[in-house]
């Protein structure tokens, strides 16, 4: 019967493949910020398919900014400061 | 055009549906896919839509994408209240065989409501060779009044095309009986199809430009 929905993978994969020119557009280094964002959203996509959100890029963006924040309560620890959180 | 909504590029006016008429798209399935997606949310933007798909080809994520792009926060109600509301409003329908896409349509000409219907890929099913060849056309025969009730409740949208290749292997040869005559092919599918709509839209693909790319 097939698939009716495009699975979270390939969601993934057509919403990043629709950001080629913007990334081919970037500096070497930018680009490299860039491909982390991805992989950071990539590291949650179980989470996103159960989400089953109509627009998964909102999901994606979220993933991203919560590896972000991950990242920023990391660096707040080891710095000795709580940040305000 | 309805309240919540934005004009993108010019499209108000081609996607314009009229009631109580059956329009037929024909073109390549990508292109149907897009054209499809885009009557979609214009009809769900105005009112209920109902969608049975026959091709596995509906794009809900870009239905869903677009349908965000196209609803205009408003006075009353927030985006995102007007955007699930449009969503809501689409109902659908898959068939995988012809003759679950004549149940569909039976059952959806059945109901009395003021729905929109789009019927996507509806010649799908019907060119599966493993049915007969007569009692494809005696089922599409069955479904053709069904298209115009549907149209008549609101309006009907059915997209089309011609069986695509799937196989580069040579044409089997007609059996003997002359039953299965013109199986592979189109069928003359389209044509009855054709006849039946009141109004047909032929759309090519774009074809790539020959002209080099600037570099700067």
């Amino acid at each position: 019967m097939g698939r009716t929905v495009p699975s979270i993978t390939q969601a993934f994969i057509q919403e990043q493949e629709s950001f080629a020119r913007f990334r081919r557009a970037l500096r070497r280094s930018d680009q490299r910020a860039l491909d982390d964002l991805f992989a950071a959203a990539h590291q949650h996509l179980a989470a996103a398919a159960f989400a089953s959100h109509a627009l998964p890029f909102e999901i994606f963006l979220l993933a991203m900014l919560l590896e972000e924040h991950k990242l920023v309560l990391r660096l707040l620890e080891k710095s000795g400061t709580d940040g305000g959180f | 055009m309805a309240r919540g909504m934005r004009d993108s590029g010019g499209m108000s006016g081609f996607l314009e549906l009229s009631p109580a008429r059956l329009y037929l798209v024909v073109a390549s399935r990508p292109v149907r896919r897009r054209m499809m997606t885009a009557f979609a949310v214009r009809l769900a933007l105005t009112g209920p839509a109902c969608l049975l798909d026959g091709g596995n080809s509906l794009d809900l994520y870009g239905l869903a994408r677009q349908l965000r792009q196209q609803c205009a926060p408003q006075e009353d109600a927030a985006e995102e209240a007007v955007w699930q509301a449009a969503l809501e409003r689409v109902t659908v329908a898959r068939a995988f065989t012809c003759y679950q896409m004549a149940a569909l349509l039976s059952a959806a000409a059945g109901r009395t409501s003021n729905a929109a219907t789009l019927v996507l890929d509806l010649l799908d099913t019907f060119y599966d060779e493993s049915v007969e060849l007569a009692e494809r056309r005696r089922l599409l025969e069955s479904c053709l009044p069904l298209l115009r009730r549907l149209a008549h409740q609101a309006c009907a949208v059915v997209s089309a095309g011609t069986p695509s290749l799937i196989s580069a292997a040579p044409p089997q040869p007609a059996s003997k009986t002359g039953q299965d005559e013109g199986q592979g092919m189109d069928e003359g599918f389209l044509a009855m199809l054709e006849e039946t709509a009141d109004q047909v839209i032929r759309l090519e693909a774009e074809t790539p430009s020959q002209q080099q790319l600037r570099m700067f």
